[in-house]
């Protein structure tokens, strides 16, 4: 069930609001828990005991590890335990036919794939974070161990950020689970409604509206029947206008998610952290990772970077643990070949920046916006490199040897409008502009409005799919 | 509008009436879901000529993972394709990309000059690839089967007529280098192809296609058939000497994907004959003894959206039209062709229409039960390029 959708805004939605609202302080936590495990469930039940054991494996080791307090020996066999218990299945389920596969070409073994995994469980390497987030912290002591199951069980599968984040740390919402009274007030539900609303829009007026450039070039991996131009016949010029429309899209959609997962948030009483701060208008590469998804960057710098010593033991060590961040970020964004370069090639970037790039970079004013931004979009062609329908090799031979093909003339004029207000969007001026509108109430609930409502038209319009096919 | 704008709320105390963001959402959820009670689910989408899903039932199905899975994704489908106001919602949602994002295409459909729409199709897809060569092969397969008996028309989709109303450098396909290859193929297995281009060409003028479906008119169909007659020699159907109906707001298959506001309707012109039709049970090869006799055109479908479907009743498997010429005639086709048949009544005695999408047996047992004079394969480049019946049954006989 993705949020863009017409079964979660207009059903589920509402009903777990209206549940949670109704429901008696005491119960809050267990409807949230129920109503999140029903989402969770929605599109695939069979893996429903995946997140039943993930909980029971956290919750139980939490327990142990507050329990042998003055047993290191017990306390570090729980962690691991966890960890393996946690990572297992991440591994399991996203990694282990790559890594058969890699091992068939590589060393010329035979190893048949894992059948019946070729589906995800929804949002496994977000959730696994999570946890793991709750069972390090409670191992360094650095929070309590959770006792109520219930609760414990509503943070993990929290719907909001369950399948694309953010990635809240237990310690985040720890405080406000254990608030029963008075959780949320109305201003902080108006706040959420409206983030909320500003989210949607992203992800259906612009994410999903850019994106269809992209796949004008490509195709539409499930839908085969949809006719596009296809990346051998496009111009130089069109491949790079589409993966700048990929740029865009993957920027909206994950960004206009996380905006919607913090909405809800609020509207249930809870802060998640902020997951995206305009990473475009970065002026290099370490300011592009500070600004963009945020939670995982901060996930992986205290959970790697700072126990492996970060910047404490030397230029020589920092770069190996720069090196290891950046690997490690690379693997957790997709079991592929491509991801692990795409991860690497930030690594070399970020290395760069921090030997001598950086001093340069910052006297510049124009060029390292242009610098950041090139580097990046070539970084989302690597990432989308795999993609059904693309080519590494041939993409990248598309993006820079200049080729003739079909002219990007007829999709700026297509995608004109759209392009420059998705280049807006990416600005501070969009914030500048709501800071104006949202000064009087009436402009404030007309912007929420109209955006609620032209959102709700392309949710609705883009389920349209007259019957044609040789209809008469 | 991002995620900080938090930080800056103003903290306002008080009632609900001091939220008015909050109360616009809450009525619109709630709206929403009053309206979803309050209208009655309905059976079919006319606009997108579809059967629209019901509410699942709960049974005990639901407690098996299986049978839960099913459930939640039959529910997922009812509420897409009930949720209220849905036209509604689809006509806004074309009127903001066409409007204010100023796009020049909606639903995937062209929106060229003069209100002509037109098909996007930046190439063959991977099943096109596929299918077009066996389809060739099918009508060789048939010419040569039938020597001098068979003529194939293809007919151009109405980009290639009017090149000039398609929004400026979309990338459409070229459909000349494949009619070229049909033409090849036909001709070298004995048969005559008969092409449309510079015909229809030649009358770009007229109103030959709809500008919101994608058939082409009566009338465009007329001078398809003229060049047939010319071929064979005939006399074409006289329009003068009979009575042209015009229906007006037509509203075709471009318009219900497009959905545009400002969408120009069609009108609709067909002949009024009285000759008969006869629509056949068929139930195997050969000719068949029973079907039901009825009129040209369904004249109930003239009153609702999906009016080209008044057509010799739409695309029935195998049917026969008494004409008031000589002879008999099997026309093998698509839906191009039923606003072409009628004109044949002048011409033939017994117009023999065989539909392969509705019609599982193979040709050659019919032909030698009727032993036609000439048999015409007709098709839109379109569907000519997709259509996986025509090889399924050309290539056997």
């Amino acid at each position: 069930m993705i949020f863009s959708s017409i079964i979660f805004l207009f059903h589920f939605l509402p009903f777990t609001l209206a549940a949670y609202y109704i429901a008696p302080a005491k119960l809050k936590n267990t409807v949230l828990f129920i109503c999140s495990l029903v989402f969770y469930c929605w599109g695939e039940v069979r893996f429903f005991p995946v997140m039943l054991s993930l909980i029971l494996i956290n919750y139980l080791c939490g327990l142990g590890i507050a329990h042998f307090e003055g047993r290191p020996h017990a306390r570090r066999a729980l962690l691991i335990l966890a960890l393996v218990g946690s990572f297992g299945m991440l591994f399991y389920f996203k990694y282990a036919n790559f890594v058969l596969e890699s091992a068939n070409t590589l060393l010329g073994t035979s190893f048949a794939p894992i059948e019946g995994i070729s589906v995800l469980p929804l949002g496994i390497s977000f959730y696994t974070f999570q946890t793991l987030s709750y069972t390090i912290d409670v191992y360094r002591r650095d929070v309590a161990a959770e006792k109520n199951i219930i609760d414990f069980g509503a943070y993990v599968v929290m719907f909001p950020q369950l399948i694309a984040g953010p990635i809240v740390k237990y310690r985040d919402v720890a405080a406000q689970l254990h608030v029963y009274k008075h959780r949320y007030n109305l201003a902080q539900i108006e706040e959420g409604v409206t983030i909320f609303t500003f989210g949607l829009a992203k992800k259906v007026l612009l994410a999903d509206a850019v994106g269809a450039l992209w796949t004008d070039i490509i195709g539409v991996a499930d839908d085969a029947s949809i006719t596009f131009v296809g990346l051998s016949n496009a111009s130089t010029a069109l491949v790079w206008l589409g993966i700048l429309a990929y740029s865009f899209q993957l920027y909206f959609d994950f960004s206009g998610y996380s905006m919607m997962a913090i909405g809800m948030g609020k509207m249930m009483g809870f802060e998640f952290p902020q997951n995206f701060n305009y990473p475009y208008i970065s002026a290099s590469i370490t300011e592009f990772w500070r600004r963009w998804h945020m939670t995982l960057s901060s996930w992986f710098r205290e959970y790697v970077y700072i126990p492996l010593g970060g910047n404490r033991k030397g230029l020589r060590r920092q770069i190996f643990n720069l090196f290891i961040v950046e690997l490690l970020t690379g693997i957790w964004h997709g079991a592929d070949w491509n991801f692990i370069c795409w991860g690497l090639y930030y690594f070399v970037l970020l290395a760069a920046e921090k030997l001598f790039l950086l001093k340069h970079l910052q006297k510049g004013r124009v060029w390292p916006h242009i610098y950041t931004l090139f580097f990046v979009v070539v970084g989302w062609a690597m990432f989308v490199g795999n993609d059904p329908g693309v080519e590494f090799g041939l993409l990248f031979r598309r993006l820079f040897i200049p080729t003739g093909g079909v002219s990007p003339v007829y999709f700026l004029r297509n995608y004109g409008v759209l392009l420059a207000v998705s280049f807006l969007c990416c600005t501070p001026l969009i914030e500048k502009l709501w800071d104006r509108l949202r000064a009087r109430s009436w402009t404030r609930v007309l912007t929420v409005g109209v955006l609620l409502v032209v959102s709700t038209a392309y949710v609705v319009g883009s389920t349209n799919s007259p019957f044609l096919y040789f209809n008469f | 509008m991002n995620e900080k704008t938090r930080a800056k709320g103003p903290r306002r105390r008080g009632g609900l009436v001091h939220y008015p963001v909050l109360m616009l959402f809450g009525v619109f959820f709630a709206g929403m879901f009053l309206l979803d009670l309050a209208t009655p689910d309905r059976a079919v989408s006319e606009l997108e000529n579809t059967t629209l899903t019901q509410r699942p039932a709960v049974t005990a199905q639901i407690l098996t993972p299986r049978g839960l899975n099913n459930f939640f994704n039959s529910y997922s489908q009812y509420a897409k394709d009930q949720v209220p106001g849905r036209d509604g919602w689809i006509s806004l949602q074309s009127f903001i990309e066409t409007a204010l994002l100023q796009k020049t295409q909606s639903g995937g459909v062209l929106l060229g000059a003069e209100g002509q729409m037109f098909d996007r199709s930046y190439g063959l897809v991977a099943s096109e690839e596929r299918t077009l060569p066996r389809n060739i092969a099918a009508a060789a397969s048939l010419a040569a089967r039938w020597p001098g008996r068979v003529h194939v028309m293809v007919a151009p989709a109405a980009s290639a007529i009017y090149p000039e109303r398609v929004p400026a450098a979309a990338p459409l396909l070229n459909e000349e280098v494949y009619l070229a290859q049909i033409k090849e193929a036909v001709e070298a297995a004995g048969g005559d192809f008969i092409p449309l281009e510079e015909t229809l060409a030649a009358h770009k003028d007229e109103y030959i296609y709809y500008r919101t479906d994608h058939h082409w008119t009566t009338l465009g169909a007329y001078y398809a058939y003229s060049r047939l007659c010319g071929e064979l020699g005939l006399t074409p159907f006289d329009l003068d000497a009979h009575t042209a109906v015009e229906v007006p707001d037509f509203y075709g298959t471009f318009y219900s994907r497009a959905r545009t506001w400002n969408a120009q309707p069609d009108t609709l012109t067909y002949y009024d004959l009285d000759n008969p039709l006869t629509i056949y049970t068929v139930t195997g090869p050969g000719m068949p003894a029973e079907g039901e006799v009825t009129g040209l055109y369904d004249l109930e479908k003239l009153e609702v959206y999906d009016k080209y479907a008044a057509f010799l009743h739409g695309n029935n498997g195998l049917s026969r039209v008494e004409g008031d010429g000589e002879g008999s005639i099997l026309v093998v086709k698509d839906s191009y062709a039923n606003s072409l048949v009628p004109f044949l009544t002048a011409n033939y005695a017994a117009v023999d229409v065989v539909d392969l999408r509705n019609y599982n047996y193979g040709l050659d047992a019919l032909i030698e039960a009727n032993g036609y004079d000439a048999i015409l394969l007709l098709y839109s480049f379109d569907s000519f390029k997709a259509d996986p019946y025509l090889y399924r049954a050309g290539i056997e006989g």
